[in-house]
């Protein structure tokens, strides 16, 4: 990989700032060989949890303009199988690998933070307090100050690993929500998690996906997670993953002025699974026009 | 048993279309292309359509025929919406964006010396290329076509061609005879006399019935889910069918990566 796009993410140095975010890309294998890990500066495996999650029935996607809406509800076979059979085969290639952790519970949370402790291969905890496609914690952690500063702080108690908050823009003040993650001891943020939005087939008359609602993501939400990132910037000194509709070198690029040092993408992968190779080329063009990465230039 | 999928993974490449014309009111679109894909009977492309915002996601679409001497792909399309629209309205000589070859396809040597294909609708698609493989082993299947008036039905001419003998029918009777075709394989029962395994691509209460009609006869029984994708190959797990037996908290299969053939036994229909 091309050293000369290397940046540092909070303590984790990355060969380059675009990063496989949970959800899109697996355990890291699914894409071989268009896609292998190792062209990434980190990859965010599937959101784990301490026992098995079934997921959401069936219809779990749809279609939208310069998007999707998802309900998957973190179908996952738990953190054992991701430590017996996943950990193993990505600790053997040369990926720096974050594994996004789920909970219906404090504890919950804790219990896959305390298993992951030491395991090598594992170079940072991303808590997803901010998904919107399950019925108990998920979101409900990530909307209250109180509530995320309870949780991290107790995850902060189980474990060594870099500490990522994983955000949801379904919030009237997301500054509010960074900085109460920031003081209980995150060492990073992330965001956006996808927009709750919904969609009816007029046919049926009915929402299409079982769930009813779902999460938006791609181009179409791109400006609100920039506007998230820029705000988070302005109101913490946390490094942050910024995502949330990253197509192109140009947008890892806005992503960056606004505030993040690591940029995430996703839906994006779907749409055509050579994007990361398009924009890591690209990349090299931007980067050379700068001394160091531009993180937070568009700051006034 | 083998695993029916292609050995290697998947690729991303550009197919020049030479060829697209109507087939009752689907479009058989030729494509020209460069790289041995080597795809398994079953197996699907997910193909960029173009269009903008309104279309952002690829359309998992069946490999219809592949010709790997002359490098041509045969793809069925049927125009339901705005991505496959897109698809059956290209012009020859464009490059159509694939990924692939994904999924599990069907597996041959289950197959067994008299295979019974059986396809509704747009879902013949993908039992052209299965016949034309299970005629290669010397093993020519008995094909059951159905569809609901005789401008549905899909693959006729080419399943006629490789199968070594086809029933037809429609809803309306306007082809073949009157009726869904699993009705008609329950008229003739004597039809399915020493059938070796069920090969199948079609609606879900198609597959559902024929679930039924292979569990009385104990036969095998093998179909081909459709279903909306976003990635494709496994990681999204948008696609999901219920599991007939859950498994420690495993509820689901994915239809692009464990499918999207499945034995039908092995998962809810309904």
């Amino acid at each position: 990989m091309n050293e000369n796009l290397s940046i540092r993410f909070g303590s984790l140095e990355l060969s380059n700032p675009l990063v496989a975010v949970s959800g899109t890309f697996g355990y890291g294998f699914d894409y071989e060989p268009v896609i292998p890990p190792e062209i990434f500066g980190a990859i965010v495996v599937k959101g784990t949890s301490l026992e098995p999650w079934p997921g959401n029935p069936p219809p779990r996607i749809v279609e939208t303009p310069a998007g999707m809406l998802n309900a998957i509800g973190l179908e996952n076979p738990g953190v054992e199988v991701l430590v017996e059979e996943y950990l193993p085969r990505l600790a053997a290639r040369d990926v720096r690998v974050i594994v996004n952790v789920v909970g219906k519970t404090v504890e919950e949370y804790v219990g896959v933070a305390r298993r992951l402790q030491g395991i090598e291969g594992v170079d940072a905890l991303e808590l997803n307090v901010s998904c919107p496609n399950v019925k108990a914690g998920g979101m409900s952690f990530g909307t209250s100050p109180a509530a995320i500063d309870n949780l991290v702080g107790a995850v902060r108690a189980a474990t060594d690993a870099p500490l990522i908050v994983k955000l949801t823009p379904n919030v009237t003040d997301i500054a509010e929500v960074a900085r109460a993650a920031e003081e209980a001891g995150a060492d990073a943020i992330s965001l956006i998690n996808t927009l709750l939005g919904m969609a009816i087939d007029v046919d049926a008359g009915k929402p299409v996906l079982a769930n009813v609602v779902g999460g938006l993501s791609g181009p179409a939400v791109r400006p609100v997670a920039l506007r998230c990132v820029y705000q988070v910037r302005a109101a913490t000194s946390l490094p942050i993953l910024g995502l949330g509709g990253v197509a192109s070198a140009e947008d890892v690029i806005a992503f960056i002025m606004a505030g993040a040092s690591a940029v995430g993408i996703g839906t994006a992968l779907f749409a055509d699974p050579l994007a990361p190779h398009r924009i890591l080329s690209d990349l090299a063009a931007y980067r050379a026009r700068y001394d160091e990465w531009p993180v937070g230039r568009a700051h006034l | 048993m083998l695993d029916p999928s292609r050995e290697g993974g998947p690729e991303v490449f550009g197919a020049r279309l030479v060829h697209n014309a109507p087939e009752g009111r689907a479009r058989r679109l030729l494509l020209v292309v460069e790289e041995d894909i080597a795809p398994v009977p079953g197996q699907f492309l997910q193909l960029g359509v173009g269009g903008g915002g309104e279309t952002y996601l690829r359309r998992p679409i069946s490999i219809a025929d592949w010709d790997g001497a002359r490098g041509l792909l045969e793809l069925l399309v049927l125009p339901v919406g705005k991505g496959t629209g897109l698809l059956a309205s290209a012009q020859p000589g464009s490059i159509i964006d694939c990924l692939g070859p994904l999924g599990r396809g069907f597996d041959l040597d289950a197959a067994g010396p008299i295979p019974v294909l059986v396809g509704g609708g747009i879902g013949a698609a993908p039992l052209v290329y299965l016949a034309r493989r299970l005629a290669e082993r010397g093993c020519p299947p008995l094909t059951f076509l159905g569809a609901s008036d005789h401008p549905g039905l899909a693959g006729e001419k080419s399943l006629t061609a490789l199968s070594r003998g086809v029933v037809l029918a429609t809803e309306d009777g306007s082809r073949g005879a009157t009726g869904m075709i699993t009705e008609v394989m329950l008229r003739n029962p004597g039809e399915l006399e020493g059938a070796t395994a069920i090969m199948a691509c079609g609606p879900r209460g198609m597959l559902a019935a024929l679930k039924g009609m292979a569990r009385e006869r104990g036969i095998p029984a093998y179909g081909s889910l459709e279903e909306h994708m976003a990635c494709g190959v496994g990681a999204c797990l948008g696609c999901a069918v219920p599991m007939s037996r859950p498994e420690s908290g495993k509820s689901y299969l994915r239809v692009c990566a464990d499918g999207p053939v499945f034995p039908l036994e092995e998962v809810i229909l309904a």
